[in-house]
């Protein structure tokens, strides 16, 4: 049979896989009647072995270019990826990433290294006397004690605490996802930032203790400080987790181990993320009002017991699934 | 010849041959560190774009109040304009529309969600210094990886212009007759495929040029023939393969799947 009959008898078969294949794509699968898929995948496997004999009997180039193109567009719809479901989201976020946290060595230490070094940095701004402008400079901490110096809430209007709340997501997690992203240098990177920043916190935090701003400063920084302090540390564990699994990669391959666990990662560092806007919300809107200490340190208890409850839920929902099960077990013996 | 034709296309190390489960084998072009420089440059220029305008419109039309917006927008697309645009145009920004580029994944598929702001995310660390450490990764990694490819699992290809249908033309050959082809000849398929391959870009070449091009191949079949010597190389290759292109070979079935029988009726075959 001659080439140019082979095409000419293909050809319709081609055009009619085209034509499907725009139809099909961007389609969800369960929205497909099962005879056009049946058809479809029929049509596609003709086609892939159409392909091959043009590769064999030496088509024009133009044509094999051609199935090529078709084979490769089929091939990219029938392995398509997961797309998009809220629904696993959901799950991602309320049962994954807590177990993950809680579990995972990384999000332990990227906390004990930034509570450590904070802590530490702290105590040594309030007890030694250079410590503070050695580490943050003398001219930064003039303007703090200068920016703290009247109570909170006199200069804020609705205007200043919007642009706020916008530069705080802009630079707080825009921090935390740079955090995460320099991970890869074997978490190094996580590492130095995150003990950076629990330094540069601290000294700031023990100097203006130690300083006569020190009430309206506690009265600003209590009630983001829950989501935020978590939120740094969590951006590190994600990128400690990416760096780690280059490391010990559990028999993998570098590349394998890294591509495992960097999907991971990014859950957890998008998580970071969230808390930092949440944090960014609170910190524009609700620290610079003039309210009294007690409703400031409540919003802090209540964020804290918002974070513990989330943390916990994996096990609160694999319990109740547990008891449900055992529950239904007794029925059964019962029954039996 | 097929598995010879492997051998040579992925020892070329800018190309990445894929084998698919129903065995089919597809090529991407990697694209090199240049090309995807520009795309950056392009995507970058477009967020400094919007940004500035936004600032211009927020500052001179709105007031001070907006600005948080504008920050707002500035994070989103600083962090999230790649992934959203790769997860939303299979694997493309506009820049990469541009170059002509696209993601995917190691596998030749599409990339999902994660693999797009994976790589999106750390393209930061990859721009560390300057972008040194992209380049020294892409340097040693076999399909120019930058680190966010190689957690990400994805490579970014040059964009082939898919084909059409073209049929093979039966070439008039004037100043050669059939009968100096003998009648045992066979082409294999790698005859054929030169063949194929010189009659594509012919139309594209001046007389004299073909036969020059056409001499080292059909000198062969000259000398083996005993031809005149004065054979037009170019012509006699167009003799062949209107020859070879309208004979199968015989030995194993090419008949398509559900064809009929008849069609391929041996009368048709021998001619």
């Amino acid at each position: 049979m001659k080439i140019a009959d082979v095409i000419a008898t293909r050809q319709k078969d081609w055009k009619e896989l085209e034509s499907e294949i725009h139809k099909i794509r961007g389609k969800s699968i369960r929205r497909i009647p099962p005879e056009e898929l049946l058809d479809f995948g029929r049509r596609y496997r003709a086609i892939c072995s159409d392909l091959s004999m043009a590769l064999s009997m030496g088509f024009p180039p133009e044509t094999t270019r051609y199935l090529h193109q078709l084979v490769a567009d089929g091939h990219a719809l029938i392995y398509r990826s997961q797309t998009f479901r809220l629904r696993d989201w959901g799950k991602v976020l309320f049962l994954d990433v807590p177990a993950r946290i809680v579990t995972e060595p990384c999000t332990w230490i990227a906390m004990a290294v930034f509570w450590g070094l904070f802590l530490g940095s702290m105590l040594g701004a309030i007890f030694l006397d250079n410590f503070s402008a050695e580490v943050v400079g003398e001219s930064t901490l003039t303007q703090m004690e200068s920016m703290y110096s009247e109570p909170i809430g006199l200069g804020s209007t609705e205007d200043t605490r919007s642009m706020m709340t916008g530069f705080y997501v802009f630079n707080n997690a825009g921090i935390g996802l740079q955090c995460f992203a320099y991970g890869i240098f074997f978490g190094v990177g996580s590492l130095f930032v995150l003990a950076f920043n629990a330094i540069f916190l601290g000294a700031i935090f023990g100097h203006m203790l130690s300083s006569p701003q020190a009430g309206n400063f506690v009265n600003f920084v209590t009630s983001h400080g829950p989501f935020e302090l978590t939120a740094v540390a969590l951006s590190a564990g994600a990128g400690l987790k990416l760096g780690w699994s280059i490391i010990d990669t559990s028999g993998w391959s570098r590349g394998d181990s890294l591509r495992r666990n960097a999907s991971e990662a990014l859950e957890l560092a998008l998580t970071a993320s969230v808390l930092f806007i949440l944090a960014a919300m609170i910190e524009g809107n609700f620290s610079p009002l003039p309210l009294p200490y007690e409703i400031k340190a409540a919003m802090a208890i209540i964020c804290t017991i918002l974070l513990l409850m989330w943390l916990s839920m994996p096990w609160y929902f694999s319990n109740r699934k547990r008891r449900s099960l055992s529950s239904k077990s007794r029925e059964v013996s019962d029954a039996a | 010849m097929v598995s010879a034709n492997s051998d040579a296309r992925s020892s070329i190390d800018t190309v990445r041959v894929i084998i698919t489960p129903e065995n089919v084998r597809f090529d991407y072009r990697l694209a090199g560190p240049t090309r995807r420089l520009m795309a950056m440059v392009i995507d970058y220029a477009f967020i400094l774009m919007i940004v500035f305008g936004l600032l211009w419109i927020s500052l001179l039309l709105i007031g001070e109040g907006s600005l948080g917006l504008v920050f707002i927008t500035f994070f989103i697309l600083q962090w999230g304009y790649a992934g959203l645009m790769e997860t939303f145009c299979n694997g493309q920004t506009l820049g990469k529309m541009a170059m002509r580029l696209r993601v995917v994944s190691e596998n030749g598929l599409p990339i999902n969600s994660q693999q797009a702001f994976l790589r999106g995310f750390l393209r930061t660390a990859d721009l560390l210094l300057g972008g040194s450490t992209a380049t020294v990764s892409m340097m040693f990694s076999p399909m120019f990886q930058r680190l966010g490819d190689r957690a990400a699992g994805t490579i970014v290809v040059i964009e082939q212009k898919s084909g059409e249908i073209e049929t093979p033309a039966a070439v008039v050959t004037e100043k050669v007759s059939l009968l100096m082809v003998p009648a045992s000849f066979r082409a294999d398929r790698d005859l054929i495929e030169g063949l194929t391959l010189y009659m594509a870009r012919r139309n594209k070449l001046s007389p004299a040029r073909r036969r020059e091009i056409a001499y080292w191949l059909a000198r062969h079949f000259i000398r083996n023939w005993s031809l005149p010597a004065n054979t037009d190389p170019d012509q006699l290759l167009c003799l062949l393969y209107s020859r070879s292109v309208a004979e199968a070979p015989r030995s194993k079935g090419y008949r398509l799947k559900g064809e009929p029988v008849n069609q391929a009726s041996p009368k048709e075959v021998v001619a």
